[in-house]
């Protein structure tokens, strides 16, 4: 097979070819395709497995905290040196023992800290498809990307609309067009519950700030909030919602919000409201609302960025301006349909 | 009479209604009937078990309620043969729908779901040949400069080479002669011929005018289309010519010319294209990458000049057209990998004609597809590459290794052979589609289509 220098494609040339007896069958167009809805309204994330901690870190942990337990009462340093002056393969036998159960025990513990459908596994999806949206020619290699989609929502509530949507694409997409058609079918459901459940905690944020008389009330009632819509967030995407996930998340976010000197803002604009000397306290506490809120929206734009696992534009998912958080408040899609002109292509 | 009243009833109608109107035309050959006829049925099939139709939102999110064909309000405009089309397309030996020899039109009634209640959307859908669309420049031309730039074609690739070729002919007539309706008829016939030869080449030639020459419509055999291009103009002053006594050959042929232009072409132009918003043109660029490098010339040449009727002004009328699709037809003819590469090259080929009417406010887009899917993409047996199997000509089976596509227009010689020595395959539509069965008939992009000219519509 000769592969072209100039565009990668396999070098062909026309030829009409044998038909042998059997190909001699006729075809016909299929009868039904599967097809497709983009409402996503069935998918019920309540039945997202909540559990903290993983069964397997459960059962192990616990089983080392017996033995270590055990082990301690008896102490046993000092047993398998005294078993090993009596017989070399007795307290040998406690000491592989012993090694080969930290071993598995460590492992369980390792599995569960870096976790499965984490925010690394989204990244590593995004850089995926990202790479592939830059391609200058159309490609036919997506097949890798739908399949590390494909093992994140397994076993999530997500797997039959996922499967759904990957398994009716027509034998013609190519790769560009396979992500727009996932982003159409599958994601923008997801960004539609996304946007509502922003909305509704900023708005809540922002009304229990508003009616807080207490300063430092204003910035636990913000983090609580925070931590629930980032959880929520997260779910719907398909992060398993696992201690080490949430943690993992919050972290993310946090860093990302840092950066873009959110936190400092928003906590100088609550300060400056406070301070200014002709408001009344009722117009100090609504803007003090309406900036807890703003600022809610803007940490949701940062968790939907972190834990989308495709992202629509090159670097970034969705807008991270003060005007985009507003505009989620007031109604705005956080993610605009693509208008593509095949003459700019 | 009842002209300005269908006329009064659709302007109510255009305005009262949530409705749009789509022009639909191509180069001849481009598959115009066909798409129309997908176009219709992918609409009407939305729910079909086989239905095909991701991109189009309104589809996908079951808010099409009923579909329901109606004539145009114009009662001069023949309904769009969807019924024949279709049946044709459904029987034992399914054959292409007819082409398009005359303007037609069909309303498509969409009923939108919206929440409780339902609303109505109107699709307007106008066909014409394509042909008709060249003849536009001559508006801008004397009798005298058309002549002058036939006479140039004749003389040049590819058409110098056509047996039929009547330039010999037609450059001994002499304009100041006293004009004789019989050896007028007899040249008119010659350069007819000419003219048919050029389209039932393989690959057909794009610039041909007259246009009506070869798709008269409802004018076959009319006064108005007996002349020919009189070739022995050139060298003549204008001036000179128009000295010429009445009843003299060049006198009574630029008479016919004037006639066609202010009759025909901008009576068509006036009535047909004006309410027109969204324009499609089909090209088959495929058939034309085997002519080689002049009959692609010739094709940017028709382009360009089919791009011009959308910057068209009369004293009346000026073109309504806010957006353009230029589709790449066919592309089931080839493997998926080269869909992008027909679009990009039908982008180079358009280019020019883009370019031309950039500040006209007309959105441009452009799309490879196959209205009618009729080829399926199998393994090599020998080879690890895959390879079309579809329906030849005769209804038999084939197997063909298609040719890469460039994504741009060819510029070397090397490029240029890779189309040399061979022809397409005329493939027949697929068997199975069957309307008793509520199937909708497979496709290549459509739904992008659909979804680009009467998404905003259904929304």
């Amino acid at each position: 097979m000769q592969i072209d220098a100039n565009d990668g494609r396999t070098l062909r040339s026309f030829q009409m070819l044998e038909v042998s007896e059997e190909e001699k069958k006729e075809f016909v167009q299929p009868d039904s395709i599967e097809s497709v809805s983009s409402t996503q309204d069935t998918l019920d994330l309540s039945t997202f497995n909540s559990e903290l901690i993983s069964k397997k870190a459960k059962y192990a942990l616990g089983s080392l905290a017996i033995v270590l337990a055990i082990l301690f009462l008896v102490d046993l340093v000092l047993s398998i040196y005294e078993l090993w002056q009596i017989h070399w393969l007795i307290g040998g036998s406690l000491l592989v023992g012993v090694t080969a159960l930290s071993f598995f025990t460590l492992s369980a513990v390792r599995e569960w800290l870096t976790g499965k459908n984490g925010v690394e596994l989204v990244y590593e999806l995004q850089e995926k498809a990202r790479v592939i949206r830059e391609r200058d020619k159309a490609s036919f290699e997506t097949a890798e990307l739908f399949e590390a989609l494909r093992a994140y929502y397994t076993g999530t509530p997500h797997e039959s609309a996922f499967e759904e949507v990957v398994d009716g694409f027509p034998d013609y997409l190519n790769d560009k067009r396979r992500i727009e058609q996932f982003e159409a079918h599958f994601l923008e459901p997801l960004d539609r519950r996304v946007e509502a459940i922003i909305r509704r905690h900023s708005y809540q944020t922002g009304l229990s700030v508003a009616a807080s008389p207490l300063p430092f009330l204003d910035v636990l009632l913000t983090v609580w909030r925070s931590a629930i819509m980032i959880n929520e967030i997260a779910k719907t995407y398909g992060v398993k919602p696992t201690l080490a996930n949430r943690v993992r998340v919050l972290v993310k976010v946090g860093r990302t919000a840092a950066l873009a000197g959110l936190s400092q803002g928003a906590i100088d604009k609550l300060i400056d409201l406070n301070q200014i000397p002709f408001a009344g306290r009722a117009l100090a506490s609504t803007l003090q609302g309406l900036g807890a809120g703003v600022a809610t929206a803007r940490i949701g734009i940062y968790c939907a960025s972190t834990t989308r696992p495709i992202c629509s534009e090159d670097d970034k998912c969705f807008g991270s301006k003060l005007t985009d958080s507003i505009g989620i408040l007031l109604g705005k899609k956080i993610i605009k349909a693509k208008e593509d002109d095949g003459l700019s292509a | 009479m009842a002209n300005l009243f269908d006329t009064i009833k659709q302007t109510i109608n255009r305005s009262w209604d949530d409705r749009i109107c789509i022009g639909v035309t191509g180069l001849s050959q481009s598959g115009k009937s066909t798409f129309i006829t997908s176009f219709i049925n992918q609409i009407q099939k939305h729910d079909a078990k086989n239905a095909r139709l991701r991109e189009f939102v309104a589809a996908t999110n079951h808010r099409i309620h009923a579909v329901k064909l109606l004539p145009l309000e114009d009662r001069a405009l023949p309904l769009f043969d969807y019924t024949r089309a279709i049946n044709g397309l459904s029987g034992d030996t399914p054959r292409w729908p007819d082409s398009t020899s005359d303007i037609s039109g069909v309303l498509i009634q969409i009923e939108l779901k919206d929440g409780r209640k339902t609303k109505k959307v109107y699709v307007e859908v106008r066909d014409y040949p394509g042909e008709w669309l060249v003849d536009l420049p001559m508006r801008e031309q004397s009798f005298a400069q058309w002549s002058e730039f036939i006479q140039r074609q004749l003389s040049e690739e590819p058409r110098r080479s056509f047996a039929s070729n009547p330039l010999a002919a037609l450059s001994a007539v002499n304009p100041f002669d006293e004009y004789n309706d019989l050896a007028a008829k007899k040249l008119k016939y010659a350069y007819c011929e000419f003219l048919r030869d050029c389209k039932a080449h393989s690959p057909s030639l794009s610039l041909l005018q007259p246009g009506r020459f070869l798709q008269p419509g409802a004018y076959n055999g009319h006064q108005m289309l007996d002349f020919y291009p009189l070739l022995s103009c050139v060298g003549f002053d204008e001036k000179a010519l128009k000295r010429a006594p009445d009843n003299s050959v060049y006198k009574v042929l630029e008479k016919r010319y004037s006639q066609y232009k202010s009759e025909l072409i901008e009576t068509f132009f006036d009535d047909f294209i004006s309410p027109v918003e969204k324009q499609v043109v089909l090209v088959d660029v495929l058939n034309v990458l085997n002519g080689g490098k002049h009959y692609v010339d010739d094709m940017i040449n028709a382009l360009d000049m089919i791009g011009a009727s959308f910057r068209y002004k009369s004293r009346f009328f000026s073109s309504n057209i806010k957006e353009v699709m230029y589709i790449g037809t066919k592309a089931d003819h080839v493997l998926k990998e080269e869909h992008d590469h027909i679009r990009d090259l039908l982008s180079d080929i358009v280019s020019r004609s883009i370019e031309n009417i950039k500040d006209h406010k007309v959105a441009f887009t452009s799309e490879a597809i196959a209205a009618i899917r009729c080829s399926q993409e199998v393994a090599d047996v020998d080879r690890p590459i895959n390879v079309l199997k579809a329906h030849g000509d005769d209804g038999s089976v084939i197997k063909y290794e298609p040719p890469q596509i460039p994504d741009h227009i060819p510029s070397s010689t090397r490029e240029w052979l890779a189309f040399d020595g061979w022809r397409w395959p005329k493939l027949t539509p697929p068997k199975g589609v069957r309307v008793a069965r509520d199937q909708a008939i497979q496709h290549i992009h459509m739904d992008y289509v659909i979804q680009k000219l009467i998404g905003d519509l259904c929304k």
